[in-house]
């Protein structure tokens, strides 16, 4: 089954209550006490789940705790699948993809220089953990988030006239980085995930140890760099395979010339040991 | 080194979290990690959808003493 559909699926599971739009309240039911491994808001009127950002920072936030859930829910599908729910199940990478497809000024070669990266980075150990635990903000969902804005900010003030009195600021702020994010994003493949999304980071941290691997055949590699094209990650590959800023999306498997297969993405059980260098 | 064996005991050690969020009593109220994330879940998150206007300068500094004397 293609990643799309696969997308497309999860994206439907998670998304079940669009009919919420029209009254601009988001879903209450039991599902949300548990959180889906990808970028979203809970406050979102279709969506089913916990955003496991919006669940960090609230739980730092107003009870100064670590909070267990949405670790627990992140290592679980970290450890397995390594970062593969952001190529697979996170509703904003979908989107992302998406809008890139019918994008007018994509370029596929389009990067920016990879220490813009550092902003994960900062997003998550600044925004993510130290605000919410000083008790100022839950600061990547209230300065930065554009899934918030686009998924729930909006919808929620077109359908309550009420809330319009409340736009302040922060909304202006927020629309004016969701336009830039936008622009990136129609300009590069992903370019949320590339540069800025926490969540992608923190599974990432698994990639190393997960048991979904791709694995290179560096005695069939010919360094053709056909892998590094496909990426949409924008990853220097092979070099970046399974690193933390890979998505395990598999899409550099196909890449590879028929006649080389260097590469395959599976399910390993063992670490490989590493081969003795030969020495004359 | 078994890579199995690695993410058996990431598993398990998630597990444990998870079930310390669902049982585990964070307040003298009995309120458990999971109550503070169907309350964040089941509501609009002003702050997520950039209505909150946090005065972030005003909780790292205070309130300066004209402003409280105005009001």
């Amino acid at each position: 089954m293609s990643r799309k559909i696969i997308q497309l699926l999860f994206f439907i599971v998670q998304n079940p209550f669009i009919s919420n739009f029209m009254t601009g309240r988001p879903y209450n039911g039991p599902t949300k006490s548990f959180c889906a491994p990808g970028l979203h808001c809970y406050s979102c009127p279709s969506m089913a789940f916990g955003c496991p950002l919006g669940t960090i920072q609230y739980v730092i936030k107003y009870a100064t705790m670590i909070p267990y859930l949405a670790i627990g829910t992140l290592a679980a599908f970290g450890s397995i699948f390594g970062s593969a729910s952001c190529a697979y199940v996170c509703p904003f990478g979908f989107f992302q993809e998406l809008l890139y497809s019918i994008s007018p000024i994509k370029k596929d070669s389009a990067k920016l220089h990879p220490k813009f990266r550092y902003f994960k980075w900062g997003n998550l150990i600044l925004l993510v953990i130290i605000v919410p635990a000083f008790g100022l903000a839950q600061g990547f969902c209230a300065w930065i988030c554009p899934a918030g804005l686009i998924t729930a900010g909006i919808p929620i003030i077109v359908a309550n006239e009420g809330l319009r009195s409340s736009i302040g600021v922060t909304f202006y702020w927020k629309v004016a980085l969701t336009i830039l994010f936008l622009v990136l994003i129609f300009r590069e493949k992903r370019a949320f995930c590339r540069y800025f999304c926490p969540l992608g980071l923190i599974l990432g941290f698994f990639n190393r140890i997960s048991l979904l691997q791709i694995k290179l055949n560096k005695d069939t590699c010919i360094n053709c760099h056909a892998c590094s094209k496909a990426c949409p990650m924008g990853l220097n590959l092979p070099d970046e395979i399974n690193s933390i800023d890979c998505i395990k999306c598999g899409e550099c498997v196909p890449a590879c010339p028929p006649n080389i297969h260097a590469l395959s993405r599976k399910f390993e059980f063992v670490i490989p040991k590493k081969k003795a260098v030969k020495t004359d | 080194m078994k890579r199995i064996i690695i993410v058996s005991i990431i598993l398990l050690i998630s597990a444990l979290f998870i079930v310390k969020a669902w049982t585990h009593e964070i307040d003298e109220y009995g309120t458990k990690e999971v109550n503070l994330v169907e309350a964040a879940g089941k509501n609009v998150c002003m702050s997520c959808i950039g209505l909150s206007d946090e005065n972030i300068f005003e909780k790292i500094f205070g309130k300066d003493e004209e402003d409280e004397e105005d009001e």
